[in-house]
């Protein structure tokens, strides 16, 4: 057995992220401490925990630190100790300098975003994230999947190439054309895939077989009078993507998956739409394959309107059916004073 | 048993324990019928839970989030997982992490953890990546 180190040493435990299953103790990294035992070749934990029974044999060490080293605050007595063991990778020859400032420092910035419920107006806030550590593990992540050949740089490219061509007005496309042509809206409730194929919307894109979380199966929900449709995936955030682009943040946080199945006609009204006591609420809850759109009702005031200048008033949330379309209400503009969420 | 009232009345104890930062939970060696229910409830199933008013903020998604999509579809359009496997592992992050991480961090850390898992990559190896692309943003800047 070939050992690094010998009992008398004074060996420092390295101070690396943390982010796995290890036995190296958090209150132990950075600190110095005294081998004053020798321990056999063992599998590292860090190998076991992982499923690597048969993993790397490192020998193990007992260190003793001073007890003043390790909590220089809390006012131990001098001649008092502590011993414990680690695997010969976790030790390195005592650091002449201060210990674990560089991951100390990196791990200083607070990942936190704004958790703030009082913004309800027109012009809601847009969310600051500093998020440096996800920003790291994702480019790690991505380049080793592609360095091990788990899919290709090209794959990746496609797929956010496939990201810049989706947007609601995918949908505001469909549901413009349903209402200046009653074929085609028969069409799109018989076979909705097909039919927003029609308007340039591929649900096969990016990969020839659609993406592996939206699924090819939609039902477009035909809002009556009598019928008001609203959707929802209370277990996530599934969403007809394809159609309507990224979904909007309230739609992913919890509130909204919370509430909306059992309060919809209250949830409705913080989105400022009143439905009237004799319409039927009636809420889909995407928790399968099946990914749902609203086709809204075409507001009155609308005749003779172009099918392109109809699709300015259909809106990610109408077809989301948190809201309903308005003559004055368009993609691109609210009447003042208006509640809206973007 | 699962009557809508006893459910109701399960999700009022869901509640009062997510996310677990609220409330001290500290290893009690017994525990109520009703609270065992409310702990061992799968997390992503949240419909009917009380909650207060939608907070509307808007999100621009940045650059990471649209790739870890990217990254999580490209694994799954290669067979290394599926849609609801990232979900199901996304539950398993517990409580306190569900909710209290950004959306797509989840997803980030569920491909993480499955890659692992799976053995596609080692913790040695993804430790010397991240410094690696650390040391290479902090030249950059």
């Amino acid at each position: 057995m070939n050992r690094k180190f010998k009992i008398g040493d004074k060996v420092t435990v390295r101070d690396v992220p943390s982010l796995f299953h290890t036995r190296t103790q958090g209150y132990t990294r950075g600190h110095t401490g005294e081998i004053v035992g020798l321990r056999p070749e063992w599998v590292i934990p860090e190998d076991e925990a992982w499923g690597r029974y048969e993993g790397r044999r490192e020998p193990f060490y007992m260190v003793r630190f001073k007890q003043r080293e390790l909590w220089p605050d809390d006012g131990g007595a001098e001649i008092d100790m502590l011993e414990t063991e680690f695997s010969e990778s976790w030790l390195e020859p005592q650091f002449s300098e201060v210990p674990g400032t560089r991951f100390a420092d990196a791990r200083a910035g607070d990942n936190s975003v704004s958790d703030s419920h009082e913004h309800e107006d027109a012009h809601a806030p847009i969310e600051e994230a500093e998020t440096s550590e996800f920003d790291i593990l994702e480019t790690a992540i991505r380049e080793l999947c592609i360095s091990k050949g788990l899919f290709s740089a090209d794959d990746h490219r496609r797929f956010m190439e496939w990201y810049d061509h989706i947007g609601p007005m995918g949908g505001s496309r469909v549901v413009a054309r349903a209402w200046a042509d009653p074929q085609y809206k028969t069409r799109l409730l018989a076979d909705s895939i097909a039919a927003c194929k029609e308007v340039g919307v591929d649900w096969m894109q990016p990969t020839g077989q659609g993406t592996p979380s939206d699924f090819t199966w939609l039902v477009v929900c035909e809002n009556t009078p009598q019928l008001h449709n609203v959707i929802v995936c209370t277990l996530c955030s599934c969403y007809p993507r394809p159609l309507l682009g990224p979904s909007p943040a309230w739609y992913e946080r919890p509130s909204y998956r919370r509430r909306i199945v059992r309060w919809p006609r209250q949830v409705l009204a913080e989105f400022g739409l009143i439905v009237p006591p004799d319409t039927e609420v009636r809420v889909h809850d995407s928790n399968q394959k099946t990914r749902y759109m609203v086709l809204p009702m075409r507001p009155s005031g609308t005749d003779g309107w172009s099918e392109k200048r109809l699709t300015s008033i259909v809106t990610r949330d109408t077809m989301i059916g948190v809201a309903v379309p308005r003559i004055d209400w368009t993609t691109s503009s609210a009447p003042p004073g208006a509640t809206r969420s973007a | 048993m699962n009557s809508p009232r006893h459910y109701a009345a399960l999700l009022d104890s869901i509640r009062a324990h997510a996310p677990s930062e609220r409330h001290e939970a500290d290893l009690p060696l017994t525990i109520s019928q009703r609270r065992t229910e409310a702990l061992l409830h799968v997390v992503h199933d949240v419909g009917g839970q009380p909650d207060g008013p939608i907070d509307k903020t808007q999100h621009k998604i940045a650059p990471w989030e649209e790739r870890t999509h990217a990254t999580c579809e490209c694994l799954a359009w290669r067979g290394i997982w599926v849609s609801e496997e990232r979900r199901r592992r996304e539950n398993d992050l517990g409580e306190t992490l569900y909710f209290a991480l950004p959306y797509y961090s989840r997803w980030l850390l569920a491909a993480t953890h499955m890659l692992l898992d799976k053995g596609h990559i080692t913790p040695d190896e993804l430790i010397a990546k991240m410094e690696e692309v650390r040391r290479r943003e902090e030249s950059a800047e």
